[in-house]
């Protein structure tokens, strides 16, 4: 079992790590994501497509230079992959078995593509011919044209009809006609001594001319760059940052450039237009083909799709950018399903981890995106500390935040939300200004038995919050004890019992009587969280400290077991069953229930966990995860999950089972009409389980003294169970399955058993088909029948 | 074109600390009172009362004369200085027709509301009397002073009906029971209220204030009484004997005077604290509280509550008056007038009478968001010019959150130090009166104290070219500092003062509960084992 577990990458990623492009017909924008390469709709803004194949980071696409509806992908995992990206496919791969860091194809040169190879300490373009049969990697012909080549390729090599340029951070490197130049054919054109370094380069689509940005925010325009003497550069000055991209439209009549400071400059020939605050650094702007969208990646890890009117058609919201460390965790909120986390700076992203879809990014903070005046010294940011949800009492839910300027060591704010259900969104109740007096909080737990929410701080304090009807949120206890550090605070499942801990201390207090605080255990070293145990395990507490976790009974005031683990990083708990997880800084995971020293489950990760959540989910077949799903986000902020290691081609063919939601057009439409008739058959089998669920909830909601008698009803209970569809085979099964329980009447359907047999395995993957969620309850009911029959 | 991706995100006001004066309806009910007129009378008003008919005068006991005010214009009508001395406890009987007044010189006149000499003269009394009243039967008056006895008097033939000597000391109030015709009540220094009947010429009941009585009232209904002194009143259940029902005390200094409103859901007490607070009868609580400039001696509240009269030891008499209903149609139409005003800002507003036809594609007209002036700076990174801007007297008089919010904006944007820099006299001298004014508020001093901090380093280097008014200004906001400090370890202090006494008390608490526990315990013993 343990063995045949394995960890799959499920969604997260940046989108905007590398360069997106858009589709020939502007209706789809293609962007490098992990080691896929998403297809989203610009129309509808959803994911359509995903193309899953290379088995590293994908560095860079491009338009296959001969075949529209193609792209060409290089991968880390050094090999150049062809795809239809319309319909998903895979069609060719060349190996290179060199890490790739980019591939460049132009229409006018057809027969040959441009790659990036990654070789110990320097990289280097080569050509190479591209051919329609897939090729091996002995049959690539490569040719060297530049060594030496900068790390961030992507955007300082550029080709347009004539030529290519490759550049430095002073020099330039011009290629007329790349498709035949040979490695010396170049002009060669360096920058003056005290010229700002150039960060990023655009070809003019027509003309011999090119643009470069510069770490100081210039922008150079250059034309005549085939004379080595007279190259003419014109000077533009807007950015007060370092332009972090350009662009020329596709008439090349704009230019398009984008920043630190996070606005859109497009440049026209005497003027300059501008969209100001976009969120976030421009990383990287895309043009369609026929100029009228431009695609702007930001640094918050968000696409927008923008018209040639500066207004914003759609936005792409990918996963938490990196390079945060998710200070508040993964929490999961019940109302909308969905995981929620830090998004973008001062948001919460709420993020459906199954379908791998962004619902929305909460502002929280409020505060503009203002870019620092000083690279070196950015501008602290408000972050947002811990987020809590709490129970729905009286119909409204709650949620808690805590920001806090850790930097500036200033601007602690708490600020209670409730969801309004006519908006159907999070309405802002309360604003506590500094609660703990910038003393850093240590944790934000809400009560599941009334309106009060527990913070804790450093400082020793932990403030009870209850909901007051008109003054909105309170604080009306505030405890502490021997001045120690409050770490963690947790509730009993009931409510009933808070436990804090302070120090190597856990107190106990019934928040609800307004009693003192009683009953401590304490242990020798520092305790960094707790958690009550669910369910069965309700008398359980787990704590855990840097080296150890602790299991005591709450009930006999005793230590119930311990167990050793070196340098746990953090512990979870799954309030939907009694599991918990403990992960270390070495990567290993340990699932196990409080009442059971030994885990049920360990494994050596292989990606670094920063955060990770137990989602409630019905169908996962491994046992441990049967009430819910562990997720799990990497410091590179992708989502994974554990599958059982014959799922993963299936989790790898999930592009397959995405419904396709384009633009309905007439064709589309006819297309559409005649695929049904084929889903149809597929359709029924789901048609089979909502039935299935209609009978059972009706079982289930008759109150049992009105029911007819058991063994009246078990048999067409477990026929519901049963798919209809072959109906007279199904009675035969249910027959059978009778018959099986006496041995008598077996011997004589003797001549039956092997049909029976087949039978049998139908009825078994029938059953897989169908949910398995409670049916627990059935078993007494089962067992009554068998009696009867054996009277 | 300048159309942004995001909306610019505005300055958001400072929270402030503390929570907002609830604003109930009680709240808003005596809110309705204007602003007082006050008229000085010649000696300390002891006494007010208003004419149960119409036309609603109202009678002040004030040095050697009873004057009649017209709440109407707030002028005399009428005054009535036949006494020989100080006039006390001028009322009016039941009609308004007549009016009683004592005399210190132990005297009690009966008046004509329309005539000016006295129709009666009462005497018997040995020393000042304080309080003259009408009984229910209109036929009669009671009085009492400081010869400690009580009268009844005849109004026909000025003979004295009852005398009740129970009393050890001054009596200073009294009243009479509305619904019976026989029982008065009356409040002494001997902290005793005692309630008399006439048919038995006897003391009925006594309850002991504990404080000498200022004032006592009585329910429409008898069976209530409230008696007033010291700083507390007592709420008394008059059917059970005279059981303690509540002590309300909110007062920090002697109250003086009781009153009803007109129909008896709310009392109002009056005290040498100069407040007028409000009860609700239902809980005895708080629900509103008027300031005066002076302590208060007596008052009373015209009939539906439309004047509220105040007479003060510094001789001043305050009336309020209820506003007016304001017409609603009126305020709509300067809304829609102000409104109007606001729209003359945009250029151009044509075609607001076009009916599009079917099949119009309508477009709506986008409204120009209008940005404060300080959120413009701001939008445009002019971080000295915001700071201007938030610092104008309209900003930084009328929302000083607004102010303190922009420092934290700077801060935040880590361009303080840029926008507080090469201020001149004038600007310099306004963001240190600003400072001055707001530092010592708890919600804003963190950010003002940084900030402070940053303008005294800024132009400490520079301290010789700073003109002397902003270097006093600079040596105020030193004191003030200095001051709060001060005040902070004082407050310190204090805290720790309660502390103990709360930890002491609730330990006590916790004592108690365990003995109780023991006691419990002891008594369910015995009992168990008798079961067993």
């Amino acid at each position: 079992m343990k063995e045949s577990l394995q960890i799959v990458q499920t969604g997260g990623s940046s989108i905007t790590k590398f360069n997106s492009i858009f589709s020939h017909d502007s209706k789809y924008l293609l962007c490098p994501c992990g080691n896929l390469v998403k297809v989203f709709s610009v129309a509808t803004g959803e994911c359509f497509q995903r193309l899953n194949g290379h088995c590293k980071l994908v560095t860079m696409i491009c338009h296959h230079p001969r075949v529209q509806l193609q792209i060409l992908s290089s991968s880390l995992d050094g090999t150049v992959k062809v795809w239809d990206y319309e319909d998903g496919i895979l069609l060719s791969t060349c190996d290179f078995n060199v890490p790739l860091l980019g591939i460049f194809a132009h229409s006018c040169y057809s027969t040959v593509a441009f790659v990036i190879q990654q070789s110990d300490d320097s990289n280097e373009l080569y050509r190479f011919t591209l051919n329609t049969i897939p090729s091996k990697t002995s049959d690539i012909a490569c040719s060297l044209l530049a060594k030496n080549v900068v790390k961030d390729c992507s955007k300082r090599i550029a080709f347009s009809e004539k030529f290519a340029v490759v550049s430095y951070s002073n020099r330039l490197l011009v290629f007329i006609n790349p498709q035949h130049a040979e490695r010396d054919e170049k002009i060669r054109h360096v920058l003056k001594d005290n010229a700002p370094a150039i960060t990023c380069i655009s070809c003019h689509p027509v003309e011999e001319c090119f643009a470069t940005g510069h770490a100081n925010g210039e922008i150079r325009i250059w034309f005549n760059i085939s004379d080595v003497k007279n190259v003419i550069s014109s000077i533009q000055h807007w950015h007060s940052l370092e332009v972090l991209s350009l662009k020329f439209s596709s008439s090349g009549s704009t230019v398009l450039s984008g920043g630190h400071e996070g606005v859109l400059v497009q440049w026209l020939e005497d003027s300059k237009n501008f969209l100001p605050r976009l969120g976030s650094a421009i990383t990287n702007v895309a043009v369609s083909k026929d100029s009228t969208l431009f695609a702007v990646s930001l640094l918050d890890n968000s696409i927008l799709i923008i018209t040639n009117y500066f207004t914003i058609k759609q936005t792409f919201d990918g996963f938490t950018a990196i390079g945060q460390n998710l200070p508040c965790g993964i929490c999961y909120d019940s109302n909308t399903n969905a995981c929620v986390t830090n998004g973008k700076p001062g948001h919460l992203l709420f993020y459906l981890p199954d379908k791998d879809i962004q619902l929305y990014n909460l502002d929280i903070v409020s505060r503009n995106f203002i870019s620092s005046v000083d690279l070196e010294k950015p501008l602290s940011k408000t972050n947002i500390l811990k987020v809590g949800f709490g129970g729905t009492f009286d119909g409204v839910k709650h949620m808690a935040t805590m920001e806090f300027d850790q930097a500036k060591q200033r601007d602690e704010k708490l600020k209670f939300w409730r969801f309004s259900d006519t908006d159907q969104q999070w309405v802002l109740e309360t604003i506590v200004k500094s609660p703990h007096d910038g003393c850093g909080i240590t944790s934000l737990t809400f009560s599941p038995a009334n309106n009060a929410c527990v913070t804790t701080s450093q400082a020793g304090f932990a403030k009870i919050w209850f909901k007051h009807d008109e003054e909105g949120w309170l604080c009306e206890m505030s405890l502490s004890f021997r001045d120690l550090p409050c770490n963690d605070s947790t509730f009993s499942e009931d409510g009933s019992v808070l436990a804090l801990a302070f120090g190597h201390t856990v107190c106990f207090c019934d928040i609800s009587n307004n009693e003192e605080m009683q009953l401590m255990l304490s242990h020798s070293e520092s305790i960094k969280s707790i958690f009550f145990g669910r369910q069965s395990c309700q008398h359980l507490l787990v704590a855990a400290t840097s080296e150890e976790l602790l299991c005591w009974n709450v009930m006999t005031k005793s230590m119930y077991w311990s167990s050793h683990i070196h340098k746990i990083n953090f512990l979870i708990c799954d309030i939907h069953s009694e599991n918990m997880a403990v992960f270390t800084n070495s990567n290993k995971i340990f699932v196990f229930q409080p009442s059971d020293k030994q885990p049920h489950y360990s494994h050596n990760l292989s990606i670094d966990v920063t955060a990770a959540c137990f989602v409630p989910s019905k169908n996962c077949d491994i046992a441990w995860q049967a009430k819910s799903e562990l997720y799990l986000v990497s410091k590179e902020m992708s989502v994974h999950k554990f599958c059982v290691k014959s799922e993963v081609d299936d989790a790898s063919n999930l592009s397959r089972m995405i419904i396709k939601s384009d633009q309905v057009t007439p064709m589309s439409n006819y297309l559409s009409s005649t695929q049904q008739k084929t889903a149809k058959t597929v359709n029924s089998n789901r048609l089979q389980e909502t039935t299935v669920d209609d009978t059972l909830r009706y079982i289930l909601d008759t109150p049992c003294h009105v029911l007819p008698s058991m063994s009246t009803l078990c048999d067409q209970f477990i026929s519901s169970l049963l798919l209809q569809q072959p109906s007279d085979q199904s009675e035969d099964i249910s027959k059978h399955n009778k018959n099986d329980n006496f041995e008598e009447t077996e011997a004589k359907n003797d001549k039956k058993a092997s049909k029976d047999e087949d039978l049998l395995e139908e009825l078994e993957k029938r059953v897989e088909q169908v949910k398995v969620e409670d049916f627990e309850w059935i078993q007494p009911l089962c067992k009554r029948k068998l009696e009867e029959f054996s009277c | 074109m300048s159309t942004s991706a995001s909306r610019f995100k505005v300055i958001e006001p400072f929270p402030v600390a503390g929570v907002d004066p609830k604003h109930t309806e009680d709240h808003q009910y005596w809110r309705g009172l204007q602003f007082p007129i006050t008229i000085k009378e010649f000696g300390a008003v002891t006494n007010v009362a208003f004419q149960p008919t119409k036309p609603n005068f109202f009678a002040v006991s004030a040095s050697t004369r009873v004057i009649l005010y017209n709440p109407e214009n707030n002028e005399s009508v009428k005054t009535f200085s036949r006494f020989h001395d100080v006039a006390y406890g001028a009322t009016f009987r039941r009609d308004g027709r007549l009016l009683v007044a004592g005399n210190a010189d132990a005297k009690v006149r009966l008046f004509d509301v329309d005539g000016r000499v006295p129709l009666r003269i009462f005497k018997g009394h040995t020393r000042p009397v304080r309080v003259t009243k009408f009984c229910n039967n209109m036929k009669e008056i009671f009085s009492a002073g400081d010869d400690n006895s009580v009268r009844v008097w005849d109004i026909p033939t000025e003979k004295v009906l009852h005398k009740f000597d129970h009393h050890q000391d001054y009596v200073r109030c009294g009243c009479v029971s509305r619904n019976a015709d026989n029982i008065i009540l009356t409040g002494s220094y001997d902290h005793t209220v005692r309630m008399f009947d006439t048919r038995s010429d006897e003391c009925t009941m006594i309850v002991n204030h504990g404080c000498p009585v200022e004032s006592v009232l009585m329910y429409p209904s008898g069976s209530i009484l409230l008696s007033a002194g010291g700083n507390r009143i007592k709420v008394w259940d008059v059917l059970q004997g005279g059981r303690l029902l509540a002590t309300v005390s909110h007062h920090h200094k002697t109250i003086t005077c009781l009153r009803f409103n007109h129909d008896c859901t709310r009392i109002l007490s009056g005290s040498l604290d100069r407040h007028v607070k409000i009860y609700d009868v239902a809980t005895y609580n708080v629900v509103h509280n008027i300031d005066y400039s002076a302590p208060i001696l007596s008052l009373d509240v015209a009939h539906e509550d439309k004047t509220l009269v105040v007479g003060m030891a510094d001789s001043m008499l305050s009336i309020r008056h209820r506003k007016q209903a304001v017409i609603k149609e009126q305020k709509e139409d300067e809304v829609l007038l102000s409104r109007r005003k606001r729209r003359q800002r945009s250029h151009f507003m044509g075609g607001q009478t076009f009916v599009p036809n079917q099949g119009d594609v309508i477009i709506h007209h986008k409204h120009k968001e209008q940005l404060e002036k300080y959120d413009v700076y701001f939008r445009k990174f002019e971080h000295g010019k915001a700071l201007d801007a938030a610092l104008i007297p309209q900003v930084h008089m009328n929302t000083p959150e607004i102010t303190v919010a922009v420092f934290e904006e700077l801060i935040r944007r880590d361009t303080i130090h840029a926008a507080l820099a090469g201020k001149g006299e004038k600007k310099l001298s306004v963001l240190l009166k600003f400072l001055i004014r707001n530092i010592t508020n708890i919600s804003f001093a963190p950010v003002l104290m940084d900030v402070a901090e940053m303008v005294v380093d800024i132009y400490s280097q520079a301290i010789e070219d700073v003109p002397v008014s902003v270097i006093n200004l600079f040596q105020r906001l030193r004191d003030i500092i200095r001051r709060e400090g001060k005040l902070q370890i004082e407050m310190h202090k204090l805290l720790g003062c309660m502390d103990t006494i709360v930890s002491s008390n609730s330990q006590n608490i916790k004592q108690s509960d365990v003995d109780e526990a023991t006691i419990n315990a002891s008594n369910t013993d015995p009992v168990s084992l008798k079961k067993s």
